[in-house]
């Protein structure tokens, strides 16, 4: 595996040189090999979405580097651009930024700002929407007329569309309904596995982490606080709760069985993994159904 | 690229002008532009400029921001300038002539004379925007409206004011949505600074269309909180920040008279350089 995306000594201060100066991010550093799904928590105000924004070049760092595929990002601000086809950045609440009439151009204003034209373009849009299971009955509808599911799913593929290496989503399922939610769960997966990208997905949202995510990067104060596999951080409940963050519930459901008495493992973070336990289990003694 | 969108460009420097009621200040405004009319000579125009000087000293608000105000028009000054200088064809001593464009002196007076009306004019309404929070003048406005309601037009007022208020409170936040939504067509490629005029203007679909559909829907959402919560339009409706006049209004209009009669003064005692 190699190293995609390397973050070094990262700071920014908002409004630098006033006197409402203040740190958003101080000397984060991580590195994030292709092919991850890397998750980034924190609570309220930790930096996550400044971080993100950091990634194609929409802010520019007061100090410390951002490299990418081996590229200083800022090494020649003016082909920021191209590293923008590089990291796709889903924001918050993406449905808000579709304007135009079909969603079948609106998937096309990604590619055709990066100079794409005709039968490649048209290509492009359906291979995408193929992969994230986008029915082409939705091609000439206008976005407005879709459901809040449908409507996110549509500007994430805009965003996709682009075929970014390293794909950044902030928030993806906010405010989603569960099958909403699955969808878009799915359509990152699938996204990952076809192209070989590389994820960062930033949320609150715990069980989806753990059931997406390889490794976790645990923002606090404008700090990296813990930067492991998913398994490790989740393991080190206390710590998150100091911080506002949690683990899954069902984690903590494994840990007052545990705090009872019984011996159970420590590393159970989703619902499936506690199912697979269960029914593992050997029934000892006694009629009890499990 | 709308980082610099002001509005409502009030400047706490806490001078004796902020300190004025907002009433005080909105009325004095619109007495003085009628006065800044009725001034027919360069003498009376001249006593309004110091008149002025006076005012921007008092506000403590620096210079600098007065001049940006006039270099936001001076579009405006200019085009008044030239057709004056140029267009004035009144038998006058001519002092240029070439081509087809004389240069007369009355046109070259009056160009000079509006000139300097306009830009008195500018800066004298930027002083009430300057040492007037945004909210204060819609409290002023409500508050002097009132007698309209003596007419039958009762709601009327409250619902203009309400209007205002909701108005100034949303700038802030389309600002922000603004930026959210420019960064974000900025991530897929959208280029806003680079291109012909006219693809310029194109860029600017993306970032207008979801502006308008978000600031109708938060319309909506507006209107439903208020609904739910009873809002029922200017019955018996009281103001936390109740405005008061003091002494200083007072003074103002006192000083403000004294202005009044200079110009007036000053208008009838040399009339005989009228333009």
């Amino acid at each position: 595996m190699s190293i995609v995306l390397s973050v070094k000594n990262l700071t920014h201060t908002y409004n630098n040189n006033t006197p409402f100066a203040h740190n958003a991010l101080s000397n984060v550093s991580f590195t994030v090999n292709s092919g991850e799904i890397v998750g980034i928590i924190g609570h309220t105000g930790s930096g996550k979405t400044t971080l993100v924004s950091h990634l194609n070049g929409l802010l520019k760092p007061t100090s410390g580097d951002i490299i990418i595929d081996g590229k200083n990002i800022w090494d020649d601000p003016k082909h920021i651009k191209e590293i923008r086809s590089l990291v796709g950045l889903v924001f918050q609440y993406p449905e808000y930024q579709l304007f135009e009439e079909t969603v079948y151009k609106d998937i096309a204003f990604g590619p055709k700002n990066l100079g794409l034209k005709g039968e490649e373009l048209h290509k492009r849009i359906v291979e995408t929407c193929k992969t994230v299971d986008i029915d082409e009955k939705f091609f000439d509808k206008s976005p407005f007329e879709l459901s809040g599911g449908e409507k996110r799913r549509v500007a994430i593929a805009g965003i996709m569309a682009m075929r970014p290496k390293v794909l950044v989503l902030d928030e993806p399922v906010a405010g989603l309904d569960p099958k909403g939610r699955n969808d878009v769960i799915k359509m990152i997966e699938e996204y990952r596995n076809t192209y070989n990208a590389t994820v960062l997905i930033v949320s609150h949202n715990m069980e989806n982490m753990s059931v997406l995510a390889d490794k976790l990067l645990v923002m606090n104060g404008g700090k990296v606080s813990m930067f492991d596999t998913t398994e490790n951080v989740f393991k080190r409940g206390e710590e998150l709760r100091k911080i506002g963050l949690d683990t899954p519930i069902i984690t903590k459901v494994f840990d007052r069985i545990r705090e009872k008495g019984y011996i159970v493992p420590d590393n159970i973070f989703t619902v499936y993994d506690a199912v697979k336990y269960l029914s593992s289990v050997k029934v000892q003694g006694g009629d009890t159904d499990v | 690229m709308f980082k610099d969108i002001t509005f409502g460009q009030y400047i706490d420097s806490n001078s004796v002008l902020h300190r004025l009621d907002p009433r005080t200040k909105s009325l004095l405004l619109i007495v003085n532009i009628v006065v800044l009319f009725l001034a027919k000579n360069f003498y009376s125009l001249a006593f309004s400029v110091l008149f002025l000087l006076f005012l921007i000293i008092l506000s403590k608000v620096p210079l600098s921001m007065y001049l940006k105000n006039i270099k936001a028009i001076w579009i405006i000054i200019a085009f008044t300038a030239i057709l004056n200088l140029f267009l004035s064809n009144q038998n006058s001593e001519v002092l240029v002539s070439f081509w087809k464009i004389t240069i007369t002196y009355a046109g070259l007076s009056r160009a000079v004379f509006l000139t300097v009306r306009i830009i008195v004019l500018i800066l004298i309404s930027s002083i009430l925007t300057y040492t007037t929070t945004p909210n204060d003048l819609t409290d002023a406005i409500e508050s002097l409206l009132k007698p309209l309601k003596f007419i039958g037009l009762k709601n009327a007022v409250h619902t203009v004011a309400l209007m205002m208020t909701i108005a100034l409170r949303f700038i802030p936040t389309l600002v922000d949505e603004t930026n959210k939504i420019i960064n974000a067509q900025k991530a897929r490629g959208a280029d806003f600074e680079n291109g012909k005029f006219y693809e310029k203007i194109k860029a600017l679909v993306p970032i207008l269309v979801p502006l308008l559909i978000s600031s109708i829907r938060r319309a909506y959402d507006l209107a439903e909180a208020m609904e739910c919560r009873c809002y029922n339009n200017g019955i018996g409706r009281v103001k936390m920040k109740q405005l008061k006049y003091r002494y200083n209004d007072l003074i103002a209009l006192v000083i403000n008279i004294v202005f009044i009669c200079g110009v007036i003064a000053l208008n009838i005692l040399l009339k005989q350089v009228n333009i």
